[in-house]
């Protein structure tokens, strides 16, 4: 049976965009959307006003929700889904794939409970150990609006990058490659605690100087981190983390951000998570604290913003306790 | 290696050989032929003259000279390439082999008649000791049993003592398996001890000074023709014996990659059993023979860089004796424990040779190494699997590593001296540096039924291992056990009790046997 070059998993912003960037290389991509209103809109209207307003479906992306075809019939899956959901879904491929194919997660952040990589889960849940992850400052809000960007593959298998690079770069998107696929996934994922005392900074109105401190020394803090798992020093400076970062930060556009956002205003979290909606950073802080305390790593930062999240810290009180750190040198 | 493989052996590992270096374009023989002829004149102007050495100088030098005087480096690679494939290759004779695991058991029983006569003769009414009370295999026996039938086997154990290569050697016979053609360092054919083994257990030569690619091709080339022949391998895949007394996390990838291009010629070339099965063992010793010497490296920095040993324990004689003398008078235990079956790309295989998903889902795993349903050449690929393959293995070594009295005693110890000094380093303490360096029995008693508890706790998760026979006993017996083997074997003490108080002796050999319990977080 002949595959398909490329299937998407999942009918969310990041999905259906992807699906819609890998269409302008492939005339055929079926995207797999288990919600059946949200499929049917997109077979009728073409449309996806939800999360992409404006958006208008190329002819070749093909919403469907038979995984099994989509599964078994693709060189390529990208499974785009939030990290709860990963997992899940991971397994049910698992049941169709085959060693030959490449999966590659579209989802940032660590599961919790396990703290495990999206990568991780895939060779958990399946046979294929041709695995990789796609991170970077892509905003699928942007691109929706005909706005370029960029996005980086991680993965130790080059078949994966060239692959990936092959079916979806374009005029709208360049791909990089990256070996180092721990740290792509690592670091994106790290990246979302940053980005949270990013928004914490923006909302006690501290000014840019600060948030570039922030940015700055949390960037330093989850490098140390990501290298002593193993990680290279260099993806951290790359488009998966510092890329992101930056987007994230300045954009203001991330869940993330807005929790911090509205944290430092003196919403209660729940009132936070409601307004802001459900945020990667709340799991990856316990994961990333959990992580530091184990390799003896000082994560001031991190630490910081475990006090906000979980014992209820008021975020003032934490600029100043981190303030009123000792003096170091710059690269200690 | 059978006489008549022997020779066809010879030919495809050279002809294969070479054919990859001149496949590589223009230059690559050059390079690779220089890079050889750098290696080998700094390696032999470094040794030791014998016959030997002066012949191997001679070889190198006219291969230099020829190159110098334009002679077709591809002719000059080829007889570089049969040089080593020669030396490599062992003299592995079935008729001896037969005769030497006949000789085993009772050369190791008059040895240790010889140690402890009435003891052993009044236990054992033949005289001949047992063996199978002291070397406790266990694991996925059967599994290795029956993938034998079904496609090769690659035995790869962990690695802490030269002794280990006779204790797999003689669990494989136990267990009614052939030979495996095994990987041993030159050195051990030297060894006054061990090289009877070496020469008839179906060992071939590796010497590892030499470092160069031309050399590492030729063994993984003949590794992987030896498997596609039918031979079944052994290897340590952590390349060398542990320093740390830890069961290795880091393995090199160099010989394991054979298993997935074995597999991969197997398909290619339709033999009817193409698969290629790797089966993890892990060696847990109450003691180990040479302790003293690996912790002393790898406590040295200058040290570190020995990757060979060529004066340790294993070449004392006496030494050897008093080893064996002791397993026998303490009922030391050593286990031997297979674990389950991978195939080259991870998978675990069940006993009928089929590879499963983590779901236990069968794996069709043609599909890793083919492209639109054709088969696919690709190295980097293939690194990428065996590097997945070695996660494996280690996470295997882990699971079946069987935690001993020696191990628990060590551990406890440790840490009561870590928390009764606070603010001294690793390297003060083992200094002598240390403030209190003794406890009452009741504290070293307490810590190590605390550490049992833990590590019954993860072998209930099936994430380690730990000897049975603690667990008819209580902690106190536990302590009694160590202590008993930490004060006969070694120079000196490891543990002891003074008056009221059990102290440490030898905190360098103290770190060397609580590493076992590293990479637990307990």
């Amino acid at each position: 049976m002949k595959r398909e070059p490329v299937a998407v998993l999942g009918g969310g912003a990041w999905g259906t965009i992807l699906a819609q960037l890998f269409s302008h290389n492939v005339p055929r991509v079926p995207l797999w959307v288990r919600d059946a209103e949200l499929r049917e809109e997109l077979i009728t209207t073409r449309t996806h006003p939800r999360a992409l307003p404006g958006l208008t479906l190329a002819a070749g992306v093909v919403p469907t929700d038979d995984l099994e075809a989509v599964v078994r019939g693709a060189e390529l899956l990208i499974l785009a889904v939030p990290t709860p959901a990963f997992r899940d879904l991971a397994r049910r491929v698992g049941e169709f794939a085959q060693g030959d194919q490449i999966l590659v997660s579209g989802a940032k952040g660590l599961e919790e409970g396990t703290g495990a990589r999206m990568s991780e889960i895939l060779i958990d849940e399946t046979c294929v150990r041709r695995v990789g992850a796609l991170a970077g400052p892509a905003y699928a809000g942007e691109m929706a609006r005909g706005a370029p960007g960029a996005a980086v593959i991680g993965s130790g298998f080059q078949a994966v990058v060239e692959r990936v690079q092959l079916r979806l770069a374009s005029e709208r998107i360049r791909v990089y490659g990256n070996t180092d696929l721990l740290g792509v996934e690592l670091g994106g994922a790290l990246t979302n605690i940053i980005t949270f005392a990013c928004g914490i900074s923006d909302g006690l109105e501290l000014g840019n100087g600060i948030k570039a401190v922030v940015l700055d020394r949390g960037l330093a803090e989850v490098t140390r981190l990501g290298v002593r798992l193993g990680a290279q020093a260099s993806t951290f400076h790359g488009l998966s983390v510092l890329g992101d970062l930056m987007a994230a930060a300045l954009s203001g556009e991330s869940r993330n951000f807005r929790l911090g956002v509205l944290l430092a205003r003196g919403c209660s979290l729940q009132e936070a998570l409601e307004q802001a909606g459900p945020a990667e950073c709340i799991p990856t802080t316990r994961m990333a604290l959990e992580l530091a305390q184990r390799e003896g790593i000082e994560t001031p930062l991190v630490s910081a913003m475990a006090k906000v999240l979980f014992e209820g810290v008021a975020p003032k009180d934490m600029i100043r306790e981190l303030m009123r750190r000792r003096s170091i040198y710059e690269g200690a | 290696m059978r006489k008549e493989h022997r020779e066809r052996v010879l030919i495809e590992v050279t002809t294969r050989v070479h054919a990859n270096i001149v496949g590589q374009g223009e230059g690559a023989v050059e390079r690779v032929l220089s890079d050889a002829i750098y290696h080998e004149r700094r390696r032999l102007d470094a040794e030791h003259g014998n016959g030997q050495v002066a012949g191997q100088r001679a070889f190198w030098r006219d291969i230099q000279a020829r190159m110098r005087d334009g002679d077709d480096p591809r002719k000059l690679i080829m007889r570089a390439i049969q040089n080593h494939a020669e030396e490599i290759i062992g003299r592995f004779d079935p008729r001896v082999y037969t005769v030497a695991t006949r000789l085993i058991p009772p050369a190791l029983g008059l040895l240790l008649n010889a140690a402890t006569p009435r003891k052993l003769l009044g236990r054992i009414p033949n005289g001949a000791p047992n063996l199978r009370q002291n070397i406790i295999l266990q694991g996925h026996i059967t599994a290795l049993q029956r993938l034998h039938d079904r496609g090769r086997i690659i035995l790869v154990p962990t690695h802490l003592s030269h002794l280990d290569s006779v204790v797999v050697g003689w669990a494989l016979h136990e267990l009614g398996l052939p030979p495996f053609a095994y990987g041993a360092g030159l050195n051990l054919f030297t060894n006054p001890m061990l090289s009877f083994f070496m020469h008839n257990l179906g060992a071939y030569k590796v010497d590892r000074k030499k470092r160069h690619d031309l050399y590492k091709d030729v063994l993984k080339e003949y590794c992987t023709v030896s498997l596609e022949q039918g031979y079944d391998n052994l290897f340590f895949p952590g390349g060398t014996r542990g320093r740390s007394g830890a069961v290795e996390s880091h393995l090199k990838m160099g010989l394991l990659g054979c298993g997935v291009t074995a597999y991969q010629n197997n398909l290619r070339a339709r033999r009817p059993q193409p698969r290629v099965f790797i089966v993890p063992a892990t060696l847990s010793y109450h003691l180990v023979l040479e302790a003293e010497t690996l912790i002393d490296d790898f406590l040295q920095e200058v040290g570190k860089s020995r990757y060979i040993i060529e004066d340790d324990e294993s070449t004392e004689p006496m030494k050897v004796y008093q080893f064996v003398r002791n397993i026998i008078t303490l009922n030391s235990r050593i286990y031997c424990t297979f674990g389950k079956p991978l195939d080259p790309f991870g998978n675990d295989v069940d006993e009928e040779g089929i590879s499963r998903d983590p779901h236990g889902r069968p794996v069709d795993i043609s599909r890793y190494v083919m492209d639109q349903g054709e088969l696919q050449r690709d190295e980097q690929r293939d690194r990428e699997y065996t590097r997945f393959l070695g996660e494996r293995i280690v996470q295997s070594f882990h699971r079946e590593n069987v935690i001993l009295s020696t191990h628990l005693l060590a551990r406890a110890l440790w840490d009561l001296l870590g928390a009764a000094n606070p603010g001294i380093d690793m390297y003060r303490l083992l200094g002598g540096g240390g403030r209190v360096l003794s406890f009452p029995p009741h504290e070293v008693i307490d810590r190590v039924a605390r550490l049992k508890q833990q590590v019954d706790a993860l072998a209930a998760q099936h994430r380690i291992r730990i000897d049975p026979q603690l667990n008819e006993v209580d902690a106190a017996a536990v302590v009694e056990e160590a202590l008993l083997h930490f004060a006969t074997y070694h120079e000196r003490k490891v543990a002891v009790r003074v008056g009221d108080r059990i102290a440490p002796e030898d905190l360098p050999l103290l770190v060397y046997y609580s590493n076992r319990l590293n990479g637990y977080e307990l």
